[in-house]
C-alpha cells in the first residue's frame, strides 16, 4: 500500500497501519467507512471489530457516527441502483457488485444493526474494563471492586504512616538528627512512584545508608504497601484496569491473548498519538 | 397436550386465560396451576381474573380464588423433586448451598496444575494473600454457572460426568476454560447427589410413565415467559403427555410469528445458524425481538396446538401506528400523519438523572390533568437502574424514607398511658393551647431566634398539627441549624431592628421547605401516591446496612468521622440515647481529645503501627473519662491520660454512653475479623446488631427481617456454615448478594404510581408506560459476555443473553403502552451540556419513528429540555411539547419569573449608615475588641453576626508535622501553663499526652523548637512579672457623660503586662493602649505603664512599653476611642490594624501620604496572607476588595487625604507617641 495516500476504497487493510491526519481532515469519517465496509463486504461482524478512541465524548461520538453510517448504508442499498447513482461515496462504492452481492451487503448491515450495542466502541479504558469483566477469572479482577478517579487520600495515609514508623521511634536524648526527607519530599516521592507504576525506581544500588538509598527503599515500599492496600479495600485505578490486562494478557497459562484474538479481528484505534506504551502493549 | 395462546399484549391473554378457568376443574378440592414468572405480573393477573372469575354476567365483581400462582422454576423444581425424590428446599445443588461444598472443592484443588486458572485467580502461590478473599465470590459464580448449565444445556452436563473425551477435552468447552469440567465432577463426587441435568432425565421419564408422580391438577398454565431453558420445556413437554399445559405467551407480532413458524425446524440451533435470524422485516421486531422468536422456535417441537386472540385494532395514534406495524410485521412506509395533538409517544432528553425525575414528574402530571379519567394506577414508570433513581423519585415526588408514604409513629412507652392527674397547675401549664397563646403573644415582635421558633414548633398542640415526630424535630433542628438560621422572619421582619439589608442567616433564607402537602408553595406531584418497587434490602433496612457498614469497618482503620458517622445513625443512637446536643458534644470531645483513627494499639497492628498509640478511641476516651473525675487545670495525669479540660458534671451520663458505645464497638469488631465459619461470623454480626442498634415499637420488624436474613444464610450454608472458614471480603461478598432488591408482591397495584425495573410488569397493559433512564451505556446492560461462561462461548437458541433480554424489555414496554409512551432519557451532560445520544435501542425507535411519520415527526416526538427547572421554556406554553405551560411547579415558576424580570445588581452591603446606638455604659473589653478588629467587631457586636468559621470535620490522620496555626496552638497552650507557674518538664508531659503533636522523636523537635521559644519568652517578661497578678476595677465618666467600665487583670506592681506567644502584632498593642488608657484615667496618680511581650518579626522578643500617661489626655483620647467606637457600630470603617499602623508609622517617620498609602496598600492587598482575605472584610467589602477602601473620601478632620488615612492616624499617633518597641 502506498505509505503516502491511504486509499478507503482499496483493499481492506491488513496487518497494522497508521493514518496520519491533521483535526478536521476526516478519520472519523474513514475509520466509520472502514467499519461499514469490514461489516458490510463480511469481513468481520460487528462484535469483532474493536474501535478504540481517547476520550469519552470522542467515543460517543464515533458511536453515533457509525451507526448513522451504518443505517444510511443499509438504506441506500435497498435500492442499488439509486445508491450507484446518488449516493455519497462510501455508498456508491458498497452498490458496485451484482444485486445479489449487495443484498448480501444490506443483510450483514442490517444484522449489525440489530446489535449494533455490541459493537466495542470504547476509550481505552473503557475497553479494559470491559475486557476484564468479559475475561472472568483470567482477569483477575473483583466484580465488586470500585472504580476511584484517584487514589492520594490512600498515598498519603500510607505515607503517613511510613514516615511516622520511619522517623518517630526511640528516645530523645539530646538533639534530634532531622529525618533524611521532609513529609512533603515523602508525599512528593510517593506520589511519583505510584502515579507511574511503570517507572522503574532507581537508584536501586546505592550504598547502604545514604539518603538516596533510603527514599529508594522508601519509595519501593510504598508503592507495595499502596498496592496492597488497594487490593485489601477493593479500589482499582485507571492504571489498575491498564496493568491489570496487560498482565492478563501477557500470562499465556491464562490464555487471555488467545481469547482476545478470537472475538477481534479488526481493531481500529482513533487518536492513537495520545496512546502510552501499556495501551500500546495491549 | 401443549398449547400455546399468544397475544400481542397481557391483557388479551389474561381474558382468554380466565374464560379457560371458568370451566372447574373436576375435584374442587384441587388448586388451579397458574405459573407466573413476576411478582408484579401475578399481582395483576389475580385482579384481572377476578373481574371474570366467578362475576354475575357484566359485573365484573367476581374474585380470584384457589388458583397458585408459583413461579415457573418453582413449578419445574416440584416436578422434578417430586418425580426424584430430592426436595426443592433440600436440593444440595441450589447456588445458595452448591457454593458450599464448591467451596470446599476450590480449596482442595487450586493447587493444583489443572485448575492453575482458578489458582491464580485465588492467589494461591500469591504471598500477600489479598486475592484468597475472592474465595466465596468466584465459588458463588462458578455454582451459578453450573446451575445455568444444568437449566440451559443439560445434556452437556450429562457428557462432563462421563469424564473427558479420549482426547482429554469436553463437550462444548474451549481450552483456556478445560478447568470447569474436572472441577464439576470433583463437585459432583463431593456432593454424592445426581445434580438436576441427571435428575432432569430421570423426571421426565417417570413423568411420561406415571402422570400421578407431579402433584399437578390435570390443567396447568404457564403465563407471560419471554424465555424458558431448556430443563421447563423438557418438564413441560413431559407434563403434557398427560395433562393439558398453557402457555400464555405475549408475543408482539402475529406476522413475525407465522414468517417464523415457517422456517423454524425441531432440534437447537446454534445461534449463530439460528435459521429465523432475518426472518423479521419490522425493524424493531429485527433488532429488539430477539427472545420472543428464538422461544417459538424452541417452543415449536412440543406445541400440540398453537392460538392466537386477537385485540382489538390499534387506534390511530403514532403509537398505535407502531403496533400496528408492529402486529403485522411490515417495516414502517413513511406515510403516517402526526396528528397535531397527537402525543401518543413522547422522548424527553434532559440534562442528567435529577432533571429526567423532575421532567417525568411534570409529564405525568401533564397527562393526569389532561385526562381527569386518568388514575396514578393507570401510569407505571420503569426504570433499569432503580437504586440510582430512587432517591431522585423519593425527593421529587415527596415520599418518606423507605419509598411509601409512613404514618406518623407511635413510640411510645406503656407507662405514658396511665393516666396521672396533678392539680393546682396553672391555667396554661394545664391547657397547653393556653401556653401557646401566651408563647405567641411573647413572640410577637420579638426577633424570632431559631431556638424560639424551634421551641414554639416543639410545643405539644403545634407539633400535633403539623404531625411532627420527635425525630422530625430534631431533624428540623439540625436543619435550621446547618442552614445558618439565627433569627429574623427574613430580611422585612428585621426591618424594626434597621437590619433589613441583611437577609442572612433569616429563617426564610434557610430554605427549610414546607413539608408535603402543607403550604402554598408545595409542588402539586407531592400529593402522588407513587411506589417504588424493588428496591435493596440495605436501602430500606438501616439494620441492614449497620451490618453492612460494620462489615465493611471491620479490618479498616476506624478513623474518627467513621466512628462519629457511625454513632450518628439513628439505630445506633437511639440504643445509645443520643440526642443532637449529645452528638455535637462528642464530636467535640473526639475533637479535643486527640482522637484520629485505631480503636487501640492492638488494633493498629493492622498497619504495622501497634507501636503508636497515639490519637487511638481508647486514648482518647481515656482522656475524656478521666477529665470526669479529675480537672485538667493542674496539668496532672493519669498514666498516659491526660483529663480533658472541658467536661462538666452533667456530662457524665453522656460520657459514659460515649464510651459504652466505643467499647460495644470494639467488641463487635474484634468478633468480625480472622477466618471464621460463616456461623461464628453470623452470630458476631447478630450480637453487633443486638448490642449497637435500638428500633421504635413501630420499626421493629426491621430488627426481625435483619435476623431473618443472616439466620437465612447460615441455613443455606447447612453444615457448611460450622465448618468452611471464610473471610471477612468473602462475608462482604455474602452479604452484598442476600441484600439485593428482591421483588414482593405487596408493593404492586396498590393504586398508587408505581416505580420499578422493567421486568416485574412486563407486557402488563397500562395506560401511560413510561421509561426512566434509558441511558446510553446503562441500557441495555453492558455488553460483554461472562468470560467464564462456557455457554456465551457458542449459544445455542434460547440461552439467556442480558443485552437481548433488556432489548426484549424495551420492545415489550412499547407494546404495553396502550394510549402513552413515555421515555425519558439524558440527552446532554448535565455538567458540560454536551449532547449525549440516545441509548441504542432508543435510537433505533426513533429511527422507526422517522421511517414511520417522517423525519419532521421526531422534533415533535423529541423535546429536548433546559437544564434548569427555572427556565423560562417551562412555563411559556407550547415550548416543550404541551400546548400548554410544561412544569406544574410552583416554586420554580417564581423563579423563572424572577430571572425574567428586571434584573437588579445586589444591593451594597449596606445601603447608608445605621443610626448612632445610645449607650451610655462602654464596656471596655467591648472597646478594646473593637479596636483590634473594628469590622468583625461591627459585624458581631451591631449586626449580631460571627464569620468565625470552625472547621467542624473531625480529623482522620495522626499529626506528622504541625502547620502554623497547629504550632501556635501548641506554643500558646505552652506558654500559659508555664506562666501560670507549672515547672516545664510536667508542661511537657501534659504537651506529649494531648495528643496534639506528632508520635516520637518527629513530634520531639517540633516541641523542642517551640519550648525554645517559650522559655525566650518566659525569661524576657521575668523582670516585668513581679509578685502575683492583680486587678483593678475602673469606671471612668467621660466628658460627654459616657462611662467606660470593666477590669483590667494582668497587674504587676504598676505594670500592665501581657505575654503572648504570636509575633507582636498591632492588635495587641491596641489592646494595651486602650486598657491602658481606661486604668491612668481611672487610677489617677499612678504611674501605669503597659508592657506587651511577643516574638518579634524576624527573630528575637518584642517588648512594647506604653505609658505612662497623663491622666487628663488619656482621658480625652479614651473618649476619642469611644466616639471611634460609636462611628465603627454604625458602619463598617476602613481601618485595617496592620495597615493602619504601617500608614501612621511612614506618616510620621516624615513620609509623603501618598508613600504611607502606598505602604499600607502592600499589607492590604499583597503579601502571602493578604489583610483583605479576612473573613469580615469580604463579608462587608465584598470579595477581594481592592485598594478602593483605603481611599474613600476624608471627612476632613485631620487633614489626611483618605478615610482610611485619617482614621489610622487619629488611633494610632497618640498611641504611637506613647510607645517604645524594643
Amino acid at each position: 500500500m502506498n505509505p503516502d495516500h491511504f486509499d478507503l476504497f482499496g483493499a481492506l487493510p491488513t496487518g497494522t497501519t497508521i493514518l496520519e491526519a491533521s483535526a478536521g481532515t476526516g478519520k472519523t469519517f474513514t475509520i466509520a467507512a472502514l467499519a461499514a465496509r469490514y461489516v458490510a463486504e463480511g469481513r468481520a461482524s460487528l462484535p469483532e471489530l474493536m474501535l478504540v478512541t481517547f476520550g469519552r465524548e470522542a467515543t460517543q461520538e464515533l458511536r453515533e457516527r457509525v451507526r448513522e453510517r451504518l443505517v444510511g448504508a443499509e438504506q441506500a442499498l435497498r435500492a442499488p441502483e439509486r445508491a450507484r447513482r446518488e449516493g455519497d461515496e462510501v455508498e456508491r462504492f458498497l452498490a458496485e457488485a451484482d444485486d445479489a452481492e449487495v443484498e448480501r451487503r444490506r443483510r450483514r448491515l442490517a444484522q449489525a444493526l440489530a446489535g449494533f450495542d455490541a459493537a466495542t466502541i470504547a476509550t481505552t479504558h473503557q475497553f479494559c474494563q470491559q475486557m476484564l469483566a468479559g475475561l472472568g477469572v483470567a482477569g483477575d479482577s473483583d466484580p465488586d471492586a470500585v472504580f476511584v478517579e484517584t487514589i492520594d487520600d490512600l498515598v498519603t495515609e500510607v505515607v503517613d504512616d511510613f514516615y511516622v514508623r520511619k522517623f518517630a521511634p526511640g528516645r530523645a536524648a539530646g538533639p534530634v538528627a532531622a529525618p533524611e526527607f521532609s513529609r512533603a519530599e515523602a508525599l512528593t516521592l510517593a506520589r511519583c512512584a505510584v502515579g507511574d507504576p511503570q517507572a522503574r525506581l532507581e537508584p536501586a544500588d546505592a550504598p547502604a545508608g545514604s539518603v538516596a538509598q533510603v527514599r529508594h527503599r522508601f519509595a519501593v515500599a510504598v508503592r507495595k504497601e499502596v498496592e496492597h492496600r488497594k487490593r485489601t479495600r477493593r479500589l482499582y485505578t485507571y492504571d489498575d484496569m491498564l496493568t491489570r490486562l496487560q498482565a492478563a494478557l501477557a500470562d499465556p497459562a491464562r490464555g487471555a491473548a488467545e481469547r482476545l484474538r478470537a472475538r477481534y479481528r479488526v481493531v481500529l484505534v482513533d487518536e492513537f498519538q495520545d496512546t502510552d506504551p501499556i495501551q500500546w502493549g495491549i | 397436550m401443549l398449547h400455546v395462546h399468544r397475544a400481542e399484549r397481557a391483557d388479551a391473554l389474561a381474558d382468554a386465560l380466565a374464560e379457560l378457568l371458568v370451566e372447574p376443574l373436576g375435584d374442587p378440592f384441587t388448586a388451579e396451576v397458574v405459573a407466573v414468572p413476576a411478582k408484579g405480573m401475578e399481582r395483576w393477573l389475580a385482579q384481572r381474573l377476578s373481574h371474570r372469575l366467578g362475576a354475575a354476567a357484566g359485573g365484573g365483581d367476581g374474585v380470584c380464588a384457589h388458583i397458585a400462582f408459583p413461579s415457573p422454576a418453582r413449578v419445574v423444581a416440584e416436578v422434578v423433586a417430586a418425580a426424584t425424590g430430592v426436595e426443592t428446599e433440600e436440593d444440595p445443588w441450589r447456588p445458595a448451598r452448591a457454593v458450599w461444598p464448591l467451596l470446599e472443592v476450590i480449596d482442595e484443588s487450586a493447587g493444583e496444575a489443572w485448575c492453575a486458572p482458578l489458582g491464580t485467580h485465588l492467589g494461591v502461590h500469591d504471598p500477600e494473600g489479598t486475592r484468597r478473599g475472592r474465595r466465596y465470590a468466584a465459588a458463588r459464580h462458578l455454582a451459578e454457572l453450573f446451575a445455568g448449565y444444568a437449566a440451559h444445556r443439560p445434556e452437556m452436563l450429562r457428557a462432563w460426568q462421563g469424564g473427558p473425551a479420549a482426547d482429554g477435552t469436553d463437550a462444548d468447552v474451549p481450552p483456556d476454560l478445560a478447568w470447569q469440567p474436572e472441577l464439576w465432577r470433583r463437585l459432583r463426587e463431593r456432593i454424592g447427589v445426581p445434580g438436576p441435568a441427571e435428575r432432569l432425565t430421570a423426571a421426565v421419564a417417570a413423568l411420561r410413565a406415571g402422570p400421578e408422580l407431579a402433584g399437578l391438577p390435570p390443567r396447568v398454565s404457564l403465563f407471560g415467559p419471554t424465555r424458558l431453558p431448556a430443563d421447563h420445556l423438557a418438564v413441560l413437554a413431559a407434563l403434557a403427555e398427560h395433562r393439558e399445559v398453557h402457555v400464555w405467551l405475549p408475543h408482539p407480532s402475529p406476522g413475525l410469528w407465522d414468517r417464523v413458524a415457517a422456517v423454524a425446524a425441531p432440534g437447537v440451533p446454534r445461534r449463530r445458524e439460528d435459521p429465523s435470524a432475518g426472518t423479521a422485516r419490522h425493524p424493531l421486531l429485527a433488532s429488539l425481538g430477539r427472545d420472543v422468536r428464538e422461544l417459538q422456535v424452541r417452543l415449536s417441537a412440543t406445541a400440540a396446538s398453537e392460538r392466537h386472540h386477537p385485540l382489538p385494532a390499534a387506534p390511530a395514534t403514532l403509537l398505535g401506528r407502531l403496533q400496528a406495524d408492529l402486529r403485522a410485521d411490515r417495516p414502517p412506509a413513511g406515510e403516517h400523519v402526526l396528528a397535531p395533538e397527537d402525543r401518543s409517544v413522547q422522548v424527553h432528553a434532559c440534562h442528567g438523572p435529577a432533571r429526567q425525575v423532575e421532567v417525568l414528574r411534570e409529564v405525568v402530571l401533564g397527562l393526569l390533568a389532561a385526562d381527569p379519567g386518568l388514575e396514578p394506577r393507570d401510569v407505571l414508570v420503569m426504570c433499569p437502574d432503580i437504586e440510582t433513581f430512587a432517591p431522585l423519585v423519593s425527593a421529587c415526588f415527596g415520599l418518606e424514607p423507605g419509598g411509601e408514604g409512613v404514618d406518623a409513629r407511635a413510640d411510645t412507652h406503656p407507662g405514658q398511658r396511665l393516666q396521672v392527674r396533678l392539680a393546682d397547675r396553672a391555667l396554661r401549664q394545664v391547657n397547653p393551647l393556653l401556653d401557646v397563646v401566651e408563647r405567641l403573644l411573647e413572640l410577637a415582635g420579638a426577633r424570632l431566634t431559631a431556638s424560639q421558633v424551634l421551641d414554639l414548633l416543639a410545643a405539644g398542640p403545634v407539633r400535633r398539627r403539623f404531625h411532627l415526630a420527635e425525630e422530625d424535630l430534631e431533624r428540623l433542628r439540625e436543619l435550621a441549624v446547618r442552614a445558618g438560621v439565627r433569627w429574623g422572619l427574613d430580611a422585612a421582619h428585621r426591618r424594626p431592628f434597621r437590619l433589613d439589608g441583611f437577609g442572612l442567616g433569616a429563617i426564610g433564607d434557610g430554605r427549610i421547605a414546607p413539608s408535603a402537602g402543607t403550604g402554598p408553595g408545595t409542588h402539586p406531584a407531592h400529593g402522588l401516591r407513587v411506589r417504588l418497587a424493588d428496591r435493596a434490602l440495605s436501602a430500606t433496612n438501616p439494620l441492614l446496612a449497620l451490618a453492612t457498614r460494620l462489615v465493611e469497618l471491620a479490618g479498616g482503620r476506624v478513623t474518627a468521622t467513621e466512628m462519629l458517622d457511625l454513632v450518628a445513625r439513628d439505630v445506633v443512637r437511639r440504643r445509645f440515647q443520643l440526642d443532637d446536643d449529645d452528638l455535637s458534644r462528642i464530636a467535640h470531645w473526639v475533637g479535643e481529645s486527640g482522637v484520629r483513627w485505631g480503636l487501640d494499639q492492638e488494633q493498629r497492628a493492622a498497619f504495622s503501627m501497634d507501636k503508636f498509640g497515639h490519637n487511638t478511641w481508647r486514648a482518647g476516651i481515656d482522656r475524656i473519662l478521666v477529665g470526669v473525675a479529675m480537672s485538667g487545670d493542674d496539668l496532672r495525669h493519669l498514666g498516659t491520660a491526660l483529663p480533658l479540660d472541658d467536661v462538666e458534671s452533667g456530662d457524665v451520663e453522656r460520657v459514659g454512653r460515649l464510651a459504652e458505645f466505643v467499647d460495644r464497638l470494639s467488641a463487635a469488631l474484634a468478633s468480625l475479623s480472622g477466618e471464621q465459619p460463616l456461623a461464628r461470623w453470623v452470630t458476631a454480626l447478630g450480637a453487633a446488631l443486638d448490642s449497637l442498634t435500638a428500633t421504635t415499637p413501630t420499626e421493629a420488624w426491621q430488627g426481625a427481617q435483619a435476623r431473618g436474613e443472616l439466620a437465612e444464610a447460615a441455613r443455606a450454608a447447612g453444615p457448611h456454615a460450622e465448618d468452611t472458614p471464610l473471610g471477612l471480603t468473602d462475608v462482604r461478598g455474602l452479604l452484598a448478594e442476600r441484600l439485593r432488591g428482591r421483588p414482593t408482591r405487596a408493593n404492586f397495584r396498590t393504586g398508587s404510581l408505581t416505580v420499578c425495573t422493567m421486568v416485574p410488569m412486563r407486557s402488563v397493559p397500562h395506560r401511560v408506560v413510561c421509561l426512566l433512564g434509558l441511558d446510553d451505556g446503562v441500557f441495555p446492560r453492558a455488553g460483554v459476555a461472562d468470560g467464564d461462561d462456557v455457554l456465551a462461548r457458542d449459544p445455542r437458541l434460547g440461552e439467556r443473553d442480558p443485552r437481548s433480554e433488556d432489548r426484549q424489555l424495551f420492545l415489550d414496554a412499547i407494546c404495553a403502552a396502550t394510549e402513552h409512551l413515555v421515555v425519558v432519557h439524558s440527552g446532554a451532560d448535565e455538567r458540560s451540556g454536551a449532547r449525549r445520544p440516545p441509548a441504542v435501542p432508543l435510537g433505533e425507535l426513533l429511527d422507526t419513528i422517522a421511517a414511520t411519520a417522517g423525519k419532521d415527526a421526531l422534533d415533535r416526538v423529541v423535546v429536548r429540555h433546559p437544564l434548569q427547572p427555572f427556565d423560562a421554556r417551562n412555563f411559556v406554553p407550547g415550548r416543550l411539547g404541551v400546548p400548554g405551560p410544561f412544569s406544574f411547579d410552583r416554586a420554580e415558576l417564581a423563579g423563572a419569573r424572577a430571572a425574567a424580570g428586571v434584573k437588579t445588581a445586589p444591593p451594597p452591603f449596606l445601603p447608608g449608615p445605621l443610626p448612632p446606638r445610645e449607650a451610655p455604659v462602654v464596656e471596655l473589653d467591648e472597646l478594646a475588641r473593637f479596636l483590634e478588629h473594628p469590622v468583625r467587631e461591627f459585624l458581631r457586636q451591631r449586626v449580631g453576626l460571627s464569620t468565625f468559621e470552625r472547621d467542624e470535620d473531625p480529623a482522620d490522620a495522626l499529626p506528622v508535622v504541625l502547620d502554623a496555626l497547629q504550632t501556635w496552638a501548641v506554643g500558646d497552650r505552652l506558654l500559659r501553663d508555664r506562666l501560670a507557674g507549672h515547672d516545664l518538664d510536667r508542661c511537657r508531659q501534659a504537651e506529649w499526652r494531648r495528643g496534639e503533636l506528632p508520635p516520637g522523636l518527629l513530634g520531639h523537635a517540633t516541641l523542642a523548637a517551640v519550648t525554645d521559644d517559650v522559655e525566650d519568652l518566659v525569661a524576657a517578661s521575668a523582670e516585668y512579672l513581679t509578685g502575683d497578678a492583680t486587678s483593678r476595677d475602673v469606671d471612668v465618666e467621660l466628658p460627654d457623660g459616657t462611662r467606660v467600665v470593666g477590669t483590667v487583670g494582668g497587674l504587676h506592681g504598676d505594670a500592665l503586662v501581657r505575654v503572648e506567644y504570636s509575633r507582636l502584632a498591632a492588635k495587641h498593642r491596641v489592646r494595651a493602649w486602650a486598657r491602658l488608657l481606661a486604668l491612668a484615667a481611672g487610677h489617677p496618680g499612678e504611674p501605669w505603664r503597659a508592657v506587651t511581650v511577643g516574638r518579634g518579626f524576624r527573630s528575637g522578643i518584642s517588648v512594647a512599653t506604653t505609658g505612662p500617661v497623663d491622666p487628663g489626655q488619656a482621658r480625652a483620647v479614651l473618649a476619642d476611642l469611644v466616639a471611634l467606637h460609636r462611628e465603627g457600630l454604625c458602619e463598617p470603617l476602613p481601618l485595617p490594624g496592620a495597615a493602619a499602623l504601617v500608614y501612621a508609622r511612614t506618616r510620621l517617620g516624615g513620609g509623603s501620604a501618598e508613600d504611607a498609602l502606598a505602604e499600607a496598600e502592600k499589607k492590604w492587598c499583597g503579601g502571602g496572607f493578604p489583610e483583605r482575605d479576612d473573613a469580615p472584610y469580604v463579608r462587608a467589602f465584598g470579595p477581594a476588595p481592592g485598594a478602593g477602601v483605603l481611599r474613600t473620601a476624608p471627612r476632613g478632620a485631620n487633614g489626611e487625604p483618605s478615610r482610611f488615612a485619617e482614621l489610622s492616624m487619629r488611633l494610632w499617633e497618640p498611641l504611637l507617641a506613647a510607645e517604645d518597641v524594643r
